[in-house]
């Protein structure tokens, strides 16, 4: 057990529309602990995302707001705290990076001009130490002949390049947490895994934790320390990978396992999901998976399941399965 | 990592090249220039520098009168003649020049910054503020412009740094429109995002990062909008509102050279040829800037 950098409790992120209110982020419970990576795997609406951009305090206008819970992190409840302190934690002590690396750069100045820039922001540091650290960090991600690309603007870059100049942007100020939202889903495949060799190395060397949200449960594999699956806004499981890839215990888990396409079974058709996920405007009373699970039961529908610890460090929201596991 | 290195080594299929300076990229921009264009900044380039540095060469006043030597017809005393007082023509339309060049950039960079700030300050943060600079500019494009300019003429007077402001405020709107549009662009953007996830805050966001965006546009604006400002400082010098005599300026000249349109024509085409060709330049000047500035509206 590590030290926890941050504690996420009851996280409520609404959304206020004209007609509906949209849970969109239900009431999440999240601890990342130093040097930890954390999987948040969902599928499209699940609440992911929201969840990220609710931590990093960069959700939309007077519509979304988080309206209760608290994000502690080094000891401040992030949720409380002013824009101006906002920003003092953005990008120092806490960064994030983004699915699309062609679009976050600033297309009109350079690519060193733009990482000194960050650090100039939150560090006391001259012009030239500036300089000097933008290229050690883009020489860290693996850029090479990084004293040129300092130089250059992003268009003369590739897509690779660019993710990872976004990748030293981020953290440059060697922030406590990294969040990456999908980093790797805009890449090609050969660079989508030195993008996560990267994100090993930032943990292994400068003991990063990363909150890493991914549809991707291949990446999960690969990368993760903990998982946590969420399903409509809710955490629906959460324990530590192995756990998650060797005994899912919450049928939503289960299924999203079995719809993974498998090279040793020769399927004629692919498992899927039957139906969608509830919209956030109009949850279901009982359990929010009980209309597509394979094993729901009629108390199903009727209370929803709290998160229980069914297994040392093992947490599920399913009613069905029994304290000690073994759904 | 010893793999992603090699990997990467390859990944990047330009020759090791070093990215053009500020100066080189305005070199890039100038040469991508159509011929016209480059013509036409020839030609300004030419002009400012004349009225810059003629007047210390020049061996007659633009004031001193001579009544016995009035419209003289060119010669090797008065290269382009005198005019009705017997003012050297050369030196008037230098002095001239002078100041109509010269108002028609300060009202064009009174118009960018206002505009400018404006219209970005709207594009940015949307809500009230955008609504309420945009019905002010909606408000102001809506009047006549020249005749806003007569009205703030005859109320403040007609020294030079009244017209330069009357004129510069009359085409801020038309700025702040542009700026606006192309700022609300960025707004939502992946890199406004990007930035303040890295701490940047709203106004350090608009003026480093989204600001540059919107600069060739303004500069193609800007180009357009000095010709528009010339020709507006000519015509109401030409009502006589404008540049007051003595002071010369083109479009005052012209209107003093009406009254000797059959006697001495040529006074009237002097200063009519530089306004003519001067508005001209600046406005191929401005398409051409937009041709190679917007890679997307390629012929």
């Amino acid at each position: 057990m590590g030290k926890k950098l941050m504690e996420i409790r009851d996280l409520k992120t609404y959304f206020q529309t004209k007609n509906a209110l949209i849970r969109a982020v239900d009431g999440i419970d999240l601890d990342v602990e130093e040097g930890q990576i954390v999987c948040i795997v969902g599928e499209s609406g699940s609440g992911k995302s929201v969840t990220s951009l609710s931590i990093m305090r960069l959700l939309p206008g007077p519509k979304g707001r988080i309206t209760s819970g608290e994000v502690r992190f080094e000891g401040k409840d992030l949720s409380k705290l002013s824009e101006k302190e906002m920003d003092a934690v953005r990008g120092d002590r806490i960064s994030m990076i983004f699915q699309e690396p062609m679009t976050a750069l600033n297309p009109v100045m350079k690519v060193g001009k733009q990482i000194e820039e960050v650090l100039l922001r939150h560090r006391k540091v001259t012009k030239s130490e500036a300089k000097s650290k933008a290229i050690e960090t883009l020489r860290f991600v693996g850029v090479p002949r990084a004293e040129h690309i300092v130089n250059e603007y992003p268009h003369q870059l590739s897509g690779g390049m660019r993710q990872r100049v976004m990748i030293a942007m981020a953290m440059v100020c060697e922030p406590r947490l990294l969040i990456a939202d999908e980093p790797t889903t805009a890449l090609d495949v050969t660079i989508q895994i030195q993008v996560l060799e990267l994100m090993k190395k930032m943990r292994d060397e400068r003991k990063t934790s990363i909150i890493l949200i991914t549809h991707d449960l291949g990446v999960v594999a690969e990368m993760a320390d903990h998982v946590v699956v969420m399903y409509a806004g809710q955490v629906v499981e959460s324990t530590g990978a192995d756990a998650i890839f060797e005994k899912p215990m919450h049928p939503y888990t289960q299924a999203l396992l079995a719809s993974i396409p498998s090279l040793e079974e020769d399927k004629e058709v692919l498992y899927s999901i039957p139906g969608t996920v509830p919209s956030a405007g109009a949850f279901p009373k009982g359990c929010r998976f009980a209309d597509r699970c394979s094993s729901a039961q009629p108390s199903c529908t009727e209370e929803m399941p709290e998160l229980r610890e069914v297994l040392p460090e093992h947490f599920v929201r399913c009613a069905l399965v029994p304290n000690g596991g073994a759904a | 990592m010893s793999n992603t290195a090699s990997i990467t080594e390859r990944e990047r299929i330009s020759p090791p090249s070093v990215a053009p300076g500020k100066g080189r990229i305005i070199l890039n921009v100038l040469g991508g220039l159509s011929v016209v264009g480059k013509a036409s900044l020839s030609y300004l380039v030419l002009i400012y520098l004349f009225v810059l540095v003629a007047p210390l060469f020049l061996a007659h006043s633009p004031t001193d009168t001579d009544p016995l030597s009035v419209t003289l017809p060119a010669s090797g005393q008065h290269w382009l003649g005198t005019d009705e007082l017997g003012r050297d023509e050369l030196a008037r339309i230098v002095s001239g020049g002078r100041i109509t060049l010269m108002v028609g950039l300060a009202a064009m960079a009174l118009a960018v910054v206002l505009g400018g700030l404006l219209g970005s300050i709207a594009g940015f943060f949307g809500g009230k503020t955008e609504y309420v600079i945009m019905r002010l500019v909606d408000m102001m494009l809506s009047i006549p412009s020249f005749f806003l300019i007569l009205i703030e003429i005859t109320s403040f007077g007609n020294s030079p740094p009244v017209v330069i402001v009357a004129v510069g405020f009359t085409y801020w709107p038309q700025m702040a429109r542009i700026v606006h549009a192309e700022v609300m662009k960025w707004r939502d953007s992946s890199l406004v995002e990007a930035e303040t996830t890295l701490g940047a805050g709203p106004w350090r966001i608009l003026f480093r990062h989204v600001v540059p965006q919107t600069y060739s546009s303004i500069i193609v604006l800007a180009t357009l909008g000095i010709g528009w400002a010339i020709l507006a400082e000519s015509g109401l010098s030409y009502l006589g509102l404008g540049i007051q005599p003595p002071l010369a300026s083109w479009g005052n000249m012209l209107q003093q050279s009406q009254n000797y349109i059959w006697t001495a024509p040529v006074l009237a085409v002097y200063p009519g040829v530089f306004i003519l060709l001067t508005v001209l330049s600046y406005s191929l000047l401005g398409e051409a800037l937009r041709d190679v500035l917007d890679p997307k509206l390629k012929r």
